[in-house]
């Protein structure tokens, strides 16, 4: 009886991940359209020149970014929009990240004012560029990413705040997508998310992605079909819902005043993107403005993807730590009606698929293993059912990349789209499995209190573009 | 169970199949499409060279290729090279456009039950510089707000004051930063019918377009201008009076310092500041004297109720608005501005005062 109670679980278990999963997509394909045909492009001229467009803050957080940090900054700098500022925040880093900045930029010390609107930790100076004024460092002590935003949005004094990592390369129209929201949205706008592609592979120059095509690495091109489903599909999704939860540290545009009135980043947690949305969310929620946290579907940023599997592995196992903790804080959100659809749809499905998902899912290995050792379930049913579980996700994946190529065509060589469809069908031996383990630990490590960001291994761009070259 | 689980496998499997088939047909079909696409802009080439040489009479309609897709192609073509070209190349485009007989098929299209394809005959209208009949203008202001702010724009160029004012009612501004496409449209109005708009500035709803009325008006010198702002100075609404503050820094008379001034005393600390940060973007030399006056003045810093109890130097926090323009300003007025200001600005002192 027990064991068909079991049975019965996983089966139902899985059944609903197809079923949700499969509205998300729906709702992301209509979201995606509307999204596409809604978007202003034919005012972007009037944007650019018009000068009381908002200005923007571009906030780069820095910590040991000495292989990026000059061709992002150059980059960011060369960004399409009449009125952004970059605050580099150099967050104490070990090697020479302030020494390569002061040197392709010509630092000057300099006394602007540093408000103490957000938390933030002690600052040695701040700098300012004598080759291009639009960009200013600020030197501080080291107090992880979240410190790091912190002090930036203090120094900036922009409307808009984009949040960026130091190894983010933005589209030269990211900016103005970005804006937009902002400008034509009804019923106001606290964030603005964009959709982060993989770098890896893709050619560079100046900080810009010049010519995009698949890396050779196994590893990086499951990477991309996976950023694919879940930007695309699940996120888009939920932002039809009106309750996406998840903006991505390589780019946001957020409201500078609502991030102060939240409290900005918190230091406390790993997952300080995430849990800032959340937060602003609740907050507007709460207050009963309900203004909206948009995600944009088109690809405006690239980030480099792990090309290793320790870094990977680190890097998947604070992502579940930072999920976990933020759901674990923002709990009385949970299925609680007065936060609408955020609180009884979107976090009850990340409790449900994202938080709990890894633990089910070795179960479901372990019991598979189990039940067959002790002949609780037949060879023919344990490998169907194993089939109809790989298959959906294979279709899945094949799926993303059909919508990403009618609606983005970002690769367009047949060998780059055939070597993400081989991707797409390996993704799920393997791969799949290792990123749950990692998710796993996470888990278990939140548990224990363990808060550590890990090292990420990076290769760098310029080196990057030589491989791929 | 089992066989259940066999049927979905099946099933899944033919999904992978046919999926795999979309791929490599979606791979042909934008392959093909490539190359209609370059067909396409050689026809387009080929019709803007006849139009150039035989005069533009010598395009028609009759021009247009039989297949409905085939025209649709085309269209795309025109209106893709259109997006990205501007002046001359731009109207002569536009030209091809119209005696091709699209322009017919847009107003078509605009009554069409599907917003989204609304909204895609508006922006090509919107490109184009076109003039469509008032009636399908007027409607669009019913519209999905992204039409509606599309045909505000085609109001501003070539409508009557009237319907300005019924198209800036028709849009909603939840928010400043709604504010630039605004302006933006404002810059379209010739200088008679913003005069007319600004006499008939109470008969706008929304403060922010009022605002952006008033300090286009301003900027553009148009008469009528003071006016409207004396009339306005008592007003109780605090957003008017920092309305009045936008409006008077780019009013070029010493009318306007003298109003700047008296704003500086406003009960209102977010008036005070707006009006300090005019009087440093003013061009007229005796905006200094009370800006210098204001920020040694303990009262001017005012900005909290808590603040309100004692009478006391401005924290760093109360200094922070004025940063902006002290770091950006190259005029002498925010250089004597800045002297003041600088022994609170330096990091050091933030230091000191971290808790």
């Amino acid at each position: 009886m027990m064991n068909i109670l079991v049975d019965y679980f996983f089966l139902t278990y899985f059944l609903a991940i197809v079923l949700t999963t499969s509205v998300l997509v729906g709702l992301a394909l209509r979201e995606i359209r509307r999204r596409k045909s809604t978007d202003l492009i034919e005012l972007d001229e009037a944007v650019l020149t018009e000068t009381s467009s908002p200005p923007i803050g571009i906030i780069v957080p820095a910590y040991n970014e000495e292989l990026h940090i000059v061709s992002s900054v150059r980059g960011f700098l060369k960004l399409n929009y009449h009125d952004h500022e970059v605050v580099v925040v150099n967050d104490g880093s070990l090697d020479h990240t302030f020494k390569r900045l002061r040197e392709a930029f010509d630092l000057r010390p300099t006394t602007r004012f540093v408000g103490r609107e957000l938390k933030m930790g002690k600052i040695r100076g701040v700098y300012r560029s004598e080759s291009d004024p639009r960009l200013w460092v600020v030197d501080k002590e080291n107090g992880g990413k979240a410190d790091a935003l912190n002090a930036g949005i203090n120094v900036t004094r922009a409307p808009l705040v984009c949040c960026v990592d130091a190894d983010t390369i933005l589209a030269p129209d990211a900016l103005l997508r970005l804006v937009s929201p902002f400008l034509y949205e009804g019923g106001g706008v606290v964030a603005v998310g964009g959709t982060v592609r993989v770098v890896n592979g893709s050619q560079l120059q100046e900080g810009r992605v010049v010519k995009k095509s698949v890396p050779r690495s196994w590893l990086a091109r499951f990477q991309i079909v996976e950023y694919l489903s879940a930007f695309l599909f699940g996120r888009m999704g939920f932002n039809r819902l009106g309750g996406n939860v998840i903006i991505s540290g390589a780019a946001g545009l957020f409201l500078r005043e609502a991030v102060i009135e939240a409290g900005g980043y918190q230091k406390e947690t790993v997952g300080e993107d995430m849990e800032l949305v959340v937060r602003l969310h609740r907050r507007e929620y709460e207050s009963g403005r309900k203004r909206r946290i948009i995600q944009l579907p088109g690809p405006i940023a690239f980030t480099e993807a792990p090309e290793d599997l320790a870094t990977l592995a680190r890097q998947r196992d604070r992502w579940h730590r930072g999920l976990t903790d933020t759901l674990w804080r923002h709990r009385k959100m949970l299925c609680n009606p007065r936060y609408g659809r955020i609180g009884m749809v979107v976090m009850p499905w990340f409790v449900v698929f994202k938080l709990i998902a890894p633990v089910i899912e070795i179960g479901g290995y372990f019991w598979l293993v189990w039940a067959l050792m002790w002949g609780f379930l037949s060879y023919q049913v344990a490998v169907v059912f194993a089939a109809v579980a790989l298959l959906w996700g294979i279709s899945l994946a094949l799926y993303s990349l059909l919508v990403d190529n009618e609606s983005f065509n970002v690769y367009e060589r047949p060998r780059d789209r055939l070597r993400l469809a081989t991707a797409a069908l390996f993704l799920n031996l393997g791969y799949r499995q290792f990123t749950v383990v990692c998710c796993l630990v996470g888990m278990v490590r939140h548990l224990f209190g363990i808060k550590s960001w890990g090292t990420m291994q990076r290769q760098g761009f310029e080196q990057a573009r030589q491989v791929a070259s | 169970m089992e066989w259940l689980l066999v049927y979905v496998l099946i099933a899944e499997a033919v999904l992978i199949g046919a999926l795999f088939m979309g791929l490599v047909l979606q791979g042909q079909r934008q392959w093909r499409e490539k190359k209609v696409v370059r067909r396409c802009r050689e026809r387009v080439d080929a019709l803007l060279e006849r139009m150039r040489t035989r005069g533009a009479e010598a395009v028609s309609s009759d021009d247009l290729p039989r297949a409905p897709w085939r025209r649709r192609r085309l269209r795309a073509a025109i209106f893709s090279r259109l997006f990205a070209s501007s002046g001359g190349q731009r109207s002569e485009l536009a030209r091809l456009y119209r005696k091709l007989g699209f322009v017919d098929d847009d107003y078509e299209q605009l009554h069409s039950r599907d917003w989204q394809r609304r909204l895609e005959a508006m922006r090509r209208i919107f490109l184009l510089c076109d003039t469509p009949p008032r009636n399908l203008i007027m409607g669009g202001l019913e519209d999905h707000p992204r039409i509606r702010l599309l045909c505000a724009h085609l109001i501003a160029r070539y409508g009557s004051a009237e319907d300005l004012v019924q198209a800036l009612n028709a849009l909603d501004l939840p928010s400043n930063l709604m504010e630039p496409p605004i302006y933006t449209l404002l810059r379209a109005v010739d200088d008679r019918r913003l005069a007319l708009l600004l006499a008939s500035l109470d008969s706008l709803h929304d403060g922010r377009t009022r605002r952006a009325v008033m300090v286009m008006a301003a900027a553009r010198q148009i008469p009528g201008t003071w006016e409207a702002m004396k009339v306005r100075r008592k007003s109780v609404d605090e957003q008017t009076r920092i309305a009045l503050c936008w409006a008077a820094a780019r009013y070029e008379n010493p009318l306007a310092v003298e109003m700047l001034w008296d704003l500086l005393d406003d009960p209102c600390w977010e008036v005070r500041s707006q009006a300090a940060q005019a009087l440093c973007e003013h061009s007229e030399p005796q905006a200094l004297q009370p800006l210098a006056h204001a920020v040694n003045s303990p009262t001017f810093w005012k900005s909290r109720p808590l603040a309100l109890e004692d009478n006391r130097a401005p924290t760093l926090d109360e200094l922070c608005f004025f940063d902006d323009y002290l770091q950006s300003a190259t005029s002498w007025v925010a250089r004597i501005g800045q002297e003041q200001a600088q022994p609170h600005q330096t990091v050091s002192t933030y230091n000191a005062g971290t808790r």
